[in-house]
């Protein structure tokens, strides 16, 4: 935008030495921008004020009420220190286990998600009969509701009726296994409905970047004589990495997102075994009335979150760089 | 390379379509083939339905309040949907059109929330609606679900107003049109790819939320449609027919939008990220 502006006065300046119509625009563009300062704030004004009120704030509030003890109703607030962080820390064991799986989910579902949905764009980016409908199979979930996901995703690990139980029986896997009833499961599980949920929009990412990838890179290395996979791994991998490095980036935001699904399918148990850290900020907030310790582990996941975001953001610009 | 490999080929590639298509429609069966069966006890989920019925629909359209609860929704998305279209796209074209000292600071502040969780905010947002007494109130969900769907619409529209050209901005502006009429005229008829793009994911976000709704429809006759399974869903009982009924009913809107704007809405989705 900046480098826009900049052109388009190195313009107006240039035309201005011998045109009328020349002088005219720049003063013109001169006085919109002069009046346009003020006028730039009251566009802006509404979309502000609303992130203000509804975002900013309540971020703000996040971070102050991190620092005290309230169960979210009474008007007293006692000020702890950081007497929150220190019993998260040091005495509270689900805290840990819930930081732990928030870690897996993203470690597991964000690479399952990707190489699945890369595979699905590379199948679809042929020619092949009923394109189009597969595409839209496999986008399907990601505009289906998380209630809608996890309803369905419950009867399907139903230990008694359920089909993922037919399917393990089949296999040869036993079919009395409690898809979400045991603790060692229960979050892969979930897990599983997560990558199911989003591999097709990954899949519609992957496809927006192959269309950017030249044809005759490919005629070329067909003449040379390379195959399918090699063509794969030293042509389409490459190109697409600053893609793969957004997918992650979004992917690592989507992790730490992660609430509603889970809580209607496993509602973080058995025992905390299948806990998300928004899982232990929507129980202690609303069922336990713990609202300033809710807001430590809110705390935690704002900072985590801002951390692997400009890590990753710093990735992402040396990787676009490097292609270019 | 010889025609029989390619066939060959061919034929691996269409089977782990077809496989991994049919294991992705699994869920999507499930709710539609035992919406149309005939309940018959609790355990009565299947993939192949045991008869085609509308019964389950019937009941679930006549007996419970769902067409309350489908009403509050419909409200509360096409309000926010309206409002987030509005205020995002004004909020674009001052940006675009007339930078200010600072711009570029609001432009970060505006697109922070892609990266917010709402877990981290929502027991402040929580209290805040208690504060402003919007419990049980539309406005309620239309305020939260307008500044979350804010932070993507915004940078959506500032993607599609900078590739404006400025000269058609300009040229209007020596034709004596104001500001507004610039806005209104020339960016936000260009501009219908992204508007498209926008209201969808603003459909998405309001009429799939569940957190929000939970928390601030206290009232079950202000509920949205995703919390009306629960009329079915006891602890020890599942009437799933009837569940699954409502389901199908809570996802056809959003599936019937998807079918018919895929292309535009992909299109919009993906077309930031592939500029890079």
């Amino acid at each position: 935008m900046h480098m826009r502006d900049r052109a388009v006065a190195a313009d107006l300046v240039f035309e201005a030495k011998d045109d009328v119509l020349g002088r005219l625009k720049q003063t013109l563009a001169r006085r919109r921008r002069r009046r346009g300062s003020l006028q730039g704030v009251l566009y802006v004004l509404p979309a502000a004020l609303l992130t203000a009120a509804f975002l900013a704030y309540p971020v703000f509030e996040t971070v102050r009420l991190a620092f005290y003890d309230w169960n979210g109703i009474d008007p007293s607030q006692v000020y702890v220190g950081w007497a929150n962080f220190s019993e998260l820390f040091n005495e509270d064991p689900y805290f840990w286990q819930a930081v732990k799986n928030t870690v897996l989910w993203g470690l597991v579902t964000v690479p399952l998600e990707l190489i699945l949905g890369l595979s699905l764009a590379i199948m679809l980016d042929r020619k092949i009969r009923f394109r189009a409908g597969f595409r839209a199979i496999f986008f399907l979930p990601a505009v289906m509701s998380p209630v809608v996901i996890a309803i369905a995703w419950n009867t399907i690990y139903s230990p008694t009726s359920g089909i993922a139980n037919s399917v393990s029986g089949f296999l040869g896997f036993g079919s009395h296994i409690g898809w979400l009833g045991d603790p060692r499961l229960a979050l892969w599980s979930a897990a599983l409905a997560s990558i199911w949920r989003y591999a097709g929009l990954i899949m519609v990412f992957y496809l927006a970047g192959l269309q950017t990838i030249p044809a005759s890179l490919y005629e070329a290395a067909r003449v040379d004589g390379a195959s399918e996979w090699k063509q794969i791994r030293q042509i389409t991998l490459p190109l697409l990495k600053p893609m793969t490095v957004l997918l992650i980036l979004l992917g690592t935001i989507g992790a730490v997102r992660e609430f509603d699904m889970i809580w209607i399918l496993t509602g973080g148990g058995p025992a905390h075994r299948s806990d998300l850290l928004s899982v232990q900020v929507f129980t202690n907030a609303f069922q336990t009335g713990r609202v300033g310790y809710a807001s430590a582990i809110a705390t935690i996941m704002l900072f985590a979150t801002i951390i692997a975001a400009a890590l990753e953001l710093a990735y992402l610009a040396r990787v676009q760089r490097s292609i270019r | 390379m010889n025609e029989a490999f390619r066939l060959t080929q061919r034929g691996i590639l269409y089977v782990a379509l077809i496989l991994l298509a049919g294991a992705f429609l699994v869920p999507l069966v499930l709710i539609i083939a035992t919406a149309v069966s005939p309940e018959n006890g609790s355990v009565a989920t299947t993939l192949v339905p045991r008869g085609l019925t509308f019964d389950n629909f019937n009941t679930v359209l006549h007996q419970a309040n769902f067409g309350r609860l489908a009403l509050n929704s419909v409200v509360a998305t096409a309000a926010s949907t309206a409002a987030v279209v509005l205020i995002a796209s004004l909020a674009a074209f001052g940006l675009v059109e007339y930078p200010f000292p600072g711009s570029r600071l609001v432009l970060l502040f505006l697109l922070a929330g892609i990266m917010l969780a709402p877990a981290v905010v929502i027991a402040p947002l929580y209290q805040l609606v208690i504060s402003l007494h919007l419990l049980n109130n539309y406005l309620g969900l239309i305020g939260p679900y307008t500044a979350f769907g804010l932070p993507v619409s915004i940078l959506l529209f500032r993607n599609a107003f900078a590739a404006v050209p400025r000269e058609l901005g300009e040229a209007a502006t020596v034709d004596g049109a104001s500001s507004f009429k610039i806005y209104w005229r020339v960016y936000m008829p260009i501009s219908r790819p992204s508007i498209a793009t926008v209201v969808i994911l603003q459909v998405l976000l309001a009429w799939n939320d569940y957190l929000i709704s939970l928390l601030v429809m206290t009232k079950s006759s202000m509920q949205t449609v995703q919390l009306a399974y629960t009329t079915y869903a006891g602890q020890f009982y599942n009437e799933y027919g009837k569940q699954f009924a409502v389901l199908t009913l809570v996802m056809l809107p959003v599936i019937v939008v998807f079918v018919a704007f895929q292309r535009q809405f992909i299109r919009g989705l993906t077309g930031g990220a592939v500029k890079g």
